[in-house]
Order: structure tokens, then C-alpha cells, then sequence
């Protein structure tokens, strides 16, 4: 079945519209040419009517009709080496019937020329209306593709106003972004724990700083060891207890190298949820926090709690 | 090309903040202004100018170009004007005396009365009556040079010997010649039913241009008689000598008039001698039969004039 599209409806119309435009300012040309041409012949045939032996019915003249088509020969072939749109059929003083004709009044005769009159439209040049019209559809179809693309762009941004999270499932000791669980990471039970309590404890309190030269708070401990319970809780292996505040800089790297692939599509959750590197000399100063910074509520989801 | 404008057209847009669709507008309208502008110019130049279709005067230039003096001439047809004319370059005479020669052709009476009433021609194919109207001879010393045989006038028909009765004329067809100057064609029949005392307006009478338009005329049955010459050489074929009933002889037959300021004799003989060797290519008894006004054979050339 065929789909009437916009675009075919105006490229219709243009192509209409300006087929008819064409078809008559041609007409209107060729209206004007044949009326300029029958003019000029008129004007050449009254110069020469005088030697012409035209009938003369007022003297009794016969005339010479072989001189006239001789005549109008010649006058032919002027014309058509001019590529006129008008020829001299007859040249006589008997008033023609049926034909159209043209009327030089003389003094004692009144002389009657029939011509032939091509009115026909240069076919080919129609082909002008058609590159236009092409043209025309070839924007349309461009404008058309931008208000689309517009449109697209809107609802895009619509669904993207519904901020992406991070998931942090117990169940499988796994991280993915909501929605997207192509790209998953799993992390051992230490560096997901300490993770887990990092989060927390920088929700919890936002303008503390971790330093690395420092002990590990006590609170985020505690809330270490109670990851740490629950996930044995739901049954997962588990040795003996960790000492979370041990190779401190060993689990950050862990949790780093787990994050990097999740949060590549993300830079805006990773710049929340990353734990900071530090960068150049004096890094391990006392300036530099680990901590995670201007954490909200819907940037993370922990599941199996 | 379109890729490229379309891209411009985008260029534009963003440069005067113009939306899509003030755009896509402007693109009808400017498709719309440039196709009726086109729709004008595929028909090609409106103006023709037609030059004269006819040369109704021929020239050519003699060895003696340095010499401004023109030699005109008058025909009735443009067959003799292109003969006359090359005859006449090429004459020793004529080179010698004229720079050019110029001969105007055209059937026209009131041209000829132009050229030969005002001295325009210096050699003109003409008749004796209208020589003798103008009195050409007196005014311009125009001279007979050479001149056609005098002839006799008939009413000719197919079928049967014409009467020159009253009755016999009322119920026919009749082909006369349509120019007055024609003493065969025109003057001799009218004045026969004249004298006849026939009303011409009560007279079936069809008017042509040229006598062998007359005798196609009665071949084909178109008119019962026509007026005309006997001419021996093609007539005897076609009609019988029998059904012919004369109205009128010895009428004088054209002439080729000069117009002789000075005792020019080597040019009276040297036009003697172009004319008659033109009369006689033409080939017909009638033109055979040439009267000569010069005496060209032995020195001193002289004007001998008519025979009587």
C-alpha cells in the first residue's frame, strides 16, 4: 500500500503549480511573438504590394497567382531562416473563409493574408519545472528531516530528566547502572563492604573528610562490619573477618577498577560516586579525601539491605 | 549543486535567524518568480526583420569602374533583365561609355510611364502608343532600336469560326487581356464590340494576365473565345487557323526605345546587336520577325527608320 506522505502532497502541488505557470507564461509568449511576427510580415507585404500582381477586381485585373507563390516562397524561406513562428500561406485580394486572416486596407483594394501559425510549446523545456520542483521537495524534505530530528531530541531529553543510579545488589555482590545490566562488575566481600560504608558514611556526613594519613573512622567500620554480616547473612562464602582499616589504599584501587567500566557512560554519577584519585606530588598530603562528595539519595540503590 | 545551495541556504538561516518554513516560503516564491521569468525567455527573439523579398533591380559594374556614368534599363519581366544585363556588362560599347548598368524589371504601366516620360531609362522595352502618348521622342529623343514585327489581331475560337455579330457574342464566354495598353488582348476586341454596339457591362468577359493564360483558358473550356495574336509556331497545334476571325492588322509590336542625347551610333548598334540576339534566343515566330532602325553593317552606322 502506498503511503501518502506530506512531502509527496506538496511536491504535487508545487509541481502542478508550477507546471501551469510554465504551461502559461509560454502561451502568453507565444500569444505576443505571433502577434509581433504577423505584424512584420504585414508590414513587409504592404511594402510589397505595390510590384506584387495581385487581382484588382475594381480594374479587372487578374493578377498572377505563380508570381504571388513565388512571392510567398521567398517570403517563406526569410522566414524561416529567422525561425519565425508565423508563415504566409496566401496572399490574395478574395476575402478567405473559415481562416483566420489579416486585412490590409489599400486604397482600391483590400489585401487578405493567411498565415500559418506555429503555437507550438518547446516540449523539452518543461524539464525546468521538473528540476524545481525537485528542488523544492529536496528542501522540504530537509526541513522536514530537522523538525523530526527536533522532535526526537525533545523526548530524548524527557526520558534522560530520569537520572540513571547506581545498583549495588548483596544478593550477587555485583554493581551495574540501573537499566543497563550489560555492564556488571564484581567485587570481593572487603572492597564491597568498605564501598558500601563509604557511600553511607559520606551521606551520612558530607563535610567530613577521609584522609588516607588518618585511622579510618570508627563509624564507617561498624557500618563495615555490618555489610559484612549481612552478606553472610544471605549466604555468601565467607572466611574470616576482614580488617577493613588494612591496605586501605589495596581496596580503594579495587572499588576504583570496578567502577571505571560501570561509570565510563556516566561522567556525572561517576564524578558523585568515584572515589577521588589522588593526583601529582604531595598527593598524600593531608589535603586529599577519598571520601565521596554531594552524594544524593536517587544516585544509588542497594539491594538485599 | 542543489547539495551545495541547500547548504548555503542553511548558512543563511542560521546568519539571519530565519526559520525553516520562512525559508521553504521564500524557496516557492523565488521557484515560482524564476520559472515564469524562464517560461519567457525559452522562446526565442520576438523581432524579425524582413528585408525587401524581391530585387526589382539588378546591376553590375563594367571593366571601367573609375567611371561614374550609370546606364539604366526597363523590362517588363525579370528573365529579360537578367539576360540584358549580363549582355550589356560584357559589351566592349558599354564598358568603354558606362561605369555601371543598372535594369529595373516590372510589369507595372504606371512605372514604365515613370521611367520613359521622364528620360529615367536610357533603354526601355515599350510600345509605339505609349511612345507616341508621352512623346518621348520629342522630349527625350528616344530612339527606335530595334522593334518586333506588326502583327494581326483575332478572335480565336475551338469550335467553331467566331461572327462578329451582335447575337454571337451575348451567350459566350469571352477571354480579354486585363491591361489597357494590349491592342490584341484589350483595345482591338473592346472596340470591336463597340462597334458592334455591344454593351461590355452585358458581356460574359474573363480577364487575364498573359496570352498563354488565354490559350490554356480556351483549351481547358473555360471561356469560348478569347483575343488574341496568331502565333504560328505553338497555335497551329492547338486551334485551328479556320475558327479564327480577324479584327485588326498591322499593329505595331514592341520596341526598344534608347534615349539618344548625342549621335551615339556605336552605342544605337551595339544595343541593335544585344537585343536582337536576345529576341532571337527567345525562339517564337513573333519574336523572330525583328524590324532593325539601324544600319550596323558597314561604316558610317546610321538610323534608317521604319520601312513603309
Amino acid at each position: 500500500m502506498i503511503i501518502i506522505k506530506p512531502i509527496h502532497i506538496f511536491s504535487t502541488t508545487v509541481f502542478i503549480f508550477l507546471t501551469l505557470l510554465f504551461y502559461f507564461g509560454q502561451e502568453s509568449k507565444i500569444v505576443q511573438t505571433v502577434a509581433l511576427q504577423s505584424e512584420q510580415v504585414a508590414k513587409r507585404v504592404s511594402l510589397d504590394a505595390n510590384s506584387l500582381p495581385l487581382a484588382e477586381p475594381l480594374f479587372n485585373y487578374a493578377g498572377n497567382q505563380q508570381e504571388i507563390d513565388i512571392y510567398i516562397k521567398q517570403l517563406n524561406q526569410q522566414l524561416d531562416t529567422l525561425d519565425s513562428r508565423v508563415k504566409v500561406k496566401s496572399i490574395s485580394t478574395v476575402k478567405p473563409t473559415k481562416e483566420m486572416f489579416l486585412e490590409l486596407f489599400a486604397n482600391y483594394k483590400t489585401i487578405y493574408i493567411v498565415l500559418i501559425v506555429d503555437r507550438n510549446h518547446i516540449k523539452y523545456t518543461y524539464i525546468i519545472v521538473l528540476l524545481f520542483t525537485l528542488a523544492n521537495a529536496l528542501l522540504y524534505r530537509k526541513v522536514f528531516k530537522k523538525h523530526i530530528e527536533n522532535k526526537v531530541r525533545k523526548s530524548i531529553a524527557s526520558v534522560e530528566t530520569i537520572k540513571p543510579k547506581l545498583v549495588i545488589d548483596l544478593y550477587s555482590k555485583s554493581l551495574f547502572i540501573e537499566g543497563n545490566t550489560d555492564i556488571q562488575s564484581q567485587l570481593a566481600n572487603k572492597p564491597l563492604c568498605f564501598y558500601l560504608a563509604m557511600i553511607e558514611f559520606s551521606y551520612a556526613h558530607p563535610d567530613l573528610n577521609l584522609h588516607l594519613n588518618k585511622d579510618v573512622p570508627t563509624e564507617l567500620l561498624t557500618i563495615a562490619e555490618k555489610y559484612f554480616h549481612r552478606l553472610s547473612v544471605l549466604g555468601h562464602t565467607v572466611r574470616k573477618r576482614p580488617n577493613f582499616s588494612n591496605s586501605l589504599e589495596k581496596t580503594l584501587s579495587e572499588i576504583r577498577a570496578a567502577l571505571d567500566e560501570i561509570l565510563r557512560q556516566s561522567p556525572d554519577l561517576k564524578a558523585k560516586l568515584y572515589p577521588p584519585k589522588a593526583h601529582g606530588e604531595g598527593s598524600r598530603s593531608k589535603l586529599h579525601s577519598y571520601g565521596l562528595k554531594n552524594l544524593a539519595e536517587s544516585d544509588y540503590e542497594i539491594r538485599g539491605k | 549543486m542543489a547539495r551545495l545551495s541547500i547548504n548555503l541556504l542553511f548558512v543563511l538561516l542560521k546568519k539571519y535567524k530565519l526559520s525553516l518554513r520562512t525559508i521553504l516560503y521564500l524557496s516557492v516564491i523565488a521557484s515560482t518568480w524564476l520559472v515564469w521569468v524562464l517560461s519567457q525567455l525559452v522562446i526565442a527573439d520576438t523581432y524579425i526583420h524582413l528585408s525587401p523579398v524581391q530585387k526589382h533591380k539588378f546591376q553590375c559594374q563594367t571593366a571601367s569602374s573609375e567611371n561614374h556614368a550609370v546606364f539604366r534599363v526597363k523590362v517588363p519581366t525579370k528573365q529579360l533583365a537578367e539576360q540584358m544585363l549580363s549582355a550589356l556588362c560584357k559589351n566592349s560599347v558599354v564598358k568603354r561609355q558606362f561605369g555601371h548598368v543598372e535594369v529595373f524589371w516590372g510589369g507595372s504601366l504606371a512605372e514604365q510611364i515613370e521611367f520613359f516620360g521622364k528620360g529615367i531609362a536610357d533603354l526601355i522595352l515599350s510600345k509605339d502608343s505609349i511612345m507616341q502618348a508621352l512623346r518621348a521622342d520629342a522630349t527625350h529623343n528616344y530612339t527606335p532600336i530595334i522593334g518586333y514585327s506588326s502583327y494581326s489581331a483575332f478572335f480565336i475560337s475551338n469550335k467553331e469560326k467566331p461572327k462578329l455579330e451582335k447575337a454571337y457574342f451575348l451567350d459566350k464566354r469571352i477571354g480579354l487581356l486585363d491591361y489597357p495598353t494590349s491592342r490584341s488582348g484589350h483595345i482591338l476586341p473592346k472596340k470591336a464590340f463597340k462597334q458592334l454596339d455591344l454593351d461590355i457591362k452585358n458581356l460574359d468577359i474573363t480577364y487575364v494576365s498573359s496570352h498563354t493564360t488565354l490559350r490554356d483558358k480556351l483549351s481547358n473550356n473555360e471561356v469560348d473565345i478569347i483575343a488574341s495574336y496568331w502565333n504560328e509556331q505553338t497555335d497551329d497545334d492547338k486551334f485551328s487557323y479556320n475558327y479564327t476571325t480577324p479584327i485588326g492588322d498591322n499593329i505595331t509590336g514592341s520596341r526598344w526605345y534608347l534615349k539618344l542625347t548625342e549621335n551615339n551610333t556605336d552605342l544605337a548598334c551595339a544595343v541593335q546587336k544585344i537585343t536582337k540576339k536576345i529576341a532571337q534566343s527567345v525562339g517564337s515566330a513573333y519574336f523572330e520577325s525583328l524590324e532593325e532602325f539601324w544600319q550596323c553593317e558597314n561604316s558610317p552606322y546610321k538610323f534608317i527608320g521604319e520601312k513603309k
